[in-house]
Parts: C-alpha cells; sequence; structure tokens
C-alpha cells in the first residue's frame, strides 16, 4: 500500500516539474541570458549558466513556494553560476600576482557578443567587485527596485544602496582615465 | 538619473539587442536542459545502484568474516576490499596540504583582488574588502581547524555579522597559495556562495610572487595625487611587513604573524612628507616615535607603489623599505 501511494505521487510529480521548467523556460530563458551575455561577455558561457540553472530549478521545484519564488530562485542561480565562472576563470589564472582587472578574452566563435562591446561600460562593469557587479545588473538588468534587489541578493536595502553608489562611482572614475 | 547611469543603462540596452534568439536557438536551449536534466537522473540511478552493490558486497564481506571468526579457524582473515568511499567532488580543486594555524598564519589576499584576510595567533580571523584590515575590518573574529575545515565565529566587525558562523574547506597546494570552498556561507553581507570556490595568495609571509614584485626605479614616478592615494594596505617591497593606512588617520604595521606590531597616527604635510607617530598600544615602539618619509612619489604600472626617502625613525622601525606595494581591495 505505501509502495503504491509511493509511486503513483512520485509519477504525478514528474510531468508538474517538467510543466514549471516548461513554464519558466518560456517566460524567463531569453531575459535571463541576456542577463548572462551581460555578466559575462559570451553567449556561450551564459548558456550554460542559464541551462545549469534550470536543470537546479527542476532539482529544487519543491523546495518553491510558487511560480514567483521559482522566478526569483532562476535569476539568483544566474548571478550565483556568472559569479562561480568569473572565478574559475580568476583560478586558472591565479598565478597573475596582484591581479587588479581583469580583461573578458572574447573566443572567435562568439559572434554575438561584438567586438565593439569591449569598449563599452559594460565591460567595465564586469571589472567592477562581485556585489557591485551583482546589485548593478539587478537594477539595470534586470530592472528591478531597491527593496526587490534587496530581497534577491538576501542583503539590506541600505547595502543595495550603498553598492549601486559604490559601483557607479568606480565606473565614473575607470572611464576618467 | 545620473548621466554614469544613463550611460549604463544605454550601454546594457546595445548588449542585450544583440543577443538574438531565434525559435531554432530556443528550441536548442530548450533540448540541452532536457539533456542535462536526463544525464543528471541517470547518474542518479547509477549512484543508487552502485550504493545497492556496495551494501551487498558489504554484507557477504562481513558475513565471510564472520563465519571465519565464530569457525575458531587459525588463518588469518584475508584483508577485504576497501569499502567504497564517496567521492569528493572538491578533490580535483582541494588539492594539498591540509590547513593548520602554522600554515594560515598571516595575511592573505584573494586572487581577484577584492578582499583581504588575517589569520594571527592564537585563533584570530579577519577580514575586509575596503583595505580596512587591521584597523576597522568588515569581519572580526576567532577560527577553529577541524581537518580541513575552517569554522570562523564572527564576534565584530563593520559588516555587521557578529554572531554568525560559516565554515570553509581548505587546502594549501603550493608555497603562498591556498584554495576554499565554501561549505557553510553565512547571510547578508557574510553570504558566500554554497560551495562557491575562492582562491587566496598569501601576502605575509610573502608568496614567492609577491617576493619578487619589483618596480622601476627610475621612469614613471610621480609625486602624490592626494593623501587618498595612500589609503589602503601595503606590502614593502621584498616582504616581511604591511602598512595599513586609514582614512581616519591610523596607521598599523604587522609582522608575518598577522599582527600588528606597531600602530599609531599618521599625518601627511606638505602633500609629501608622511610622518607616522607612535601610540601607546605599540608593541614594538614607544609613544611618540616618529617615522618620516619624505617625498613620497607613486607610480601605477598596473600595481600600484609608493616610495620615499627615510627622514627621521626615532624607533629604529625595520619596516622601511624603499617601496611599497598597494594590496588592492574592492575598488581601489
Amino acid at each position: 500500500m505505501g509502495e503504491r501511494r509511493a509511486g503513483s505521487w512520485r509519477d504525478a510529480e514528474m510531468p508538474a516539474r517538467a510543466e514549471l521548467v516548461d513554464a519558466m523556460f518560456r517566460r524567463h530563458y531569453a531575459a535571463l541570458l541576456r542577463l548572462g551575455v551581460v555578466m559575462l561577455g559570451s553567449r556561450e558561457a551564459a548558456e550554460d549558466a542559464v541551462q545549469d540553472a534550470f536543470v537546479s530549478l527542476h532539482r529544487h521545484r519543491r523546495s518553491l513556494r510558487d511560480p514567483e519564488a521559482a522566478e526569483a530562485y532562476l535569476r539568483s542561480a544566474v548571478l550565483n553560476r556568472c559569479r562561480s565562472w568569473v572565478r574559475r576563470q580568476v583560478t586558472q589564472r591565479a598565478p597573475r600576482p596582484l591581479m587588479l582587472v581583469r580583461e573578458h578574452q572574447e573566443s572567435p566563435e562568439d559572434t554575438t557578443v561584438g567586438r565593439h562591446e569591449t569598449e563599452s561600460l559594460v565591460a567595465v562593469m564586469r571589472t567592477l567587485a562581485p556585489r557591485q557587479r551583482q546589485v548593478l545588473a539587478c537594477r539595470y538588468v534586470l530592472e528591478l527596485s531597491i527593496a526587490e534587489t534587496a530581497q534577491l541578493l538576501q542583503i539590506s536595502e541600505g547595502s543595495v544602496k550603498a553598492h549601486t553608489h559604490r559601483g557607479l562611482q568606480t565606473l565614473q572614475k575607470r572611464i576618467a582615465r | 538619473m545620473s548621466s554614469i547611469e544613463e550611460r549604463l543603462a544605454r550601454d546594457i540596452a546595445a548588449v542585450t539587442g544583440g543577443v538574438v534568439m531565434t525559435e531554432s536557438d530556443l528550441r536548442d536551449a530548450r533540448e540541452a536542459i532536457d539533456e542535462r536534466i536526463d544525464s543528471r537522473r541517470q547518474r542518479g540511478r547509477r549512484t543508487v545502484l552502485a550504493a545497492a552493490a556496495a551494501a551487498v558486497l558489504m554484507i557477504l564481506v562481513l558475513g565471510v568474516a564472520a563465519f571465519q571468526t565464530l569457525g575458531g579457524d587459525d588463518e588469518t582473515a584475508p584483508p577485504a576490499d576497501p569499502a567504497p568511499t564517496t567521492s569528493d567532488p572538491e578533490a580535483d580543486f582541494l588539492t594539498g596540504r591540509a590547513p593548520t594555524a602554522d600554515l594560515l598564519q598571516g595575511v592573505w589576499r584573494v586572487d581577484n583582488g577584492t578582499e583581504q584576510l588575517r589569520f594571527s595567533p592564537p585563533n584570530v580571523f579577519g577580514s575586509d574588502d575596503g583595505g580596512r584590515l587591521f584597523g576597522n575590518p568588515g569581519v572580526h573574529g576567532t577560527y577553529v581547524i577541524t581537518g580541513d575545515l575552517i569554522t570562523v565565529k564572527v564576534d565584530g566587525g563593520t559588516a555587521g555579522c557578529a554572531g554568525q558562523e560559516f565554515a570553509m574547506r581548505a587546502s594549501l597546494p603550493g608555497p603562498g597559495a591556498m584554495r576554499f570552498v565554501h561549505t557553510q556561507p553565512g547571510t547578508g553581507e557574510c553570504a558566500q556562495i554554497q560551495n562557491g570556490t575562492v582562491v587566496l595568495e598569501q601576502v605575509l609571509p610573502a608568496s614567492p610572487t609577491m617576493a619578487e614584485l619589483v618596480f622601476s626605479t627610475e621612469a614613471g614616478w610621480q609625486p602624490l595625487v592626494g593623501k587618498s592615494a595612500l589609503y589602503g594596505v601595503w606590502l614593502a617591497e621584498g616582504g616581511g611587513h604591511v602598512l595599513e593606512i586609514d582614512p581616519g588617520g591610523s596607521y598599523y604595521v604587522a609582522d608575518e604573524s598577522g599582527d600588528p606590531v606597531d600602530r599609531g597616527q599618521w599625518l601627511l604635510r606638505g602633500g609629501s612628507d608622511l610622518t607616522l607617530t607612535s601610540s601607546a598600544g605599540s608593541a614594538r615602539c614607544s609613544e611618540g616615535d616618529r617615522l618620516v618619509l619624505g617625498a613620497v612619489e607613486q607610480i601605477n604600472p598596473g600595481t600600484r607603489a609608493v616610495r620615499s626617502t627615510v627622514q627621521e625613525n626615532t624607533c629604529g622601525a625595520p619596516w622601511v623599505p624603499a617601496t611599497w606595494a598597494l594590496v588592492p581591495h574592492e575598488g581601489s
């Protein structure tokens, strides 16, 4: 009896999980990919991060309260994966001493991210400290409010304002050089 | 909206506008996600089967061993196969030696240039991302090492994490290098990424690359552009000591123990003469001792540095190199 109930629960769970991933994919994939491209400067790396976030959503669906929580989960997962990707890049370049600014190295097959983009403020944004980068991405790519950004990154609204201010200030300084 | 915000928004729009998504792209992405989910599911099934097989094997091994023991056989039982172990997903990253208090002792920097850490006796931990590691760090607390796990208990700091506990697995793959995997992140300003990896380089005692940092003695030096150019943690050329200059007027000199050996107040006169006056809390100098560094100049060939000439050194302080290199912090 117990086994049969467990079996039927599992069977019912699978389509629900697939449906959730499907619905979230249709609604959010493109926007999340754009977020990833802004954060990483590489479409290939962004696709990898976003797809990995959806796989993670599929695994953790049961711990989410509602579709809104799923949306926040995806955004947060993409931001975290972007940060990990940058850190992995750093690991590969670890022997370099006192590295101040990382420059993105565009791969030849990276066709959608134009070379002119490396000249833009977005490229400078990628060299900011991780938290500043995340806050600016939330505010100017996802267009979230201060309160929404604070909730997504689990920091205070005061910290969001401070990181935004410091990030913009650093951008200003770096382009003024 | 300020002009920098407008420009950022415009540049972001230009980048995102270039991300074209065709129906075929979407279909490929959806299929890629399904493939990843399937492959993960299959891995999960294989793990379950492997675990079940291992359990059966273990029962058989234990059964044979019990039979031989109870049977009173004088022959020594042959050694059983080693029990299957769970593979460590971080094994490729966490290579080298496990952390010890001796190996951790000193000052470290996160390799991406955002944060500095200190471990000093008996079990003091500090970290900061604003170049105020000794004066007013973001996180201050104590640490405990258990195996390869470093657990930090936060008791203060400007980040507002007091009362929190976070932990990371660590390894030292070579001289002056350390790696972390965050296994128990904190929250708020101390919210590291679960399983996020961090690479660190030792500042004190200086890693081989830090110790070899040299700056041109001739071209490129310029007058100091203002006292704010001095803020942060500076490594003495060749290693041995760091000097922290805080915006509030305090300075700290730490040695390879990661502990301050001198502290006091600093003053910049005439835009180029830096005076460090020891306070009563100084461990190596007397209150009122002065180190006057004249004609301070700066250079920035990718790493900022300052140099000066010693005009007065009443303490006989050994931390007066020709050049100091800035250890980067967030926004520096």
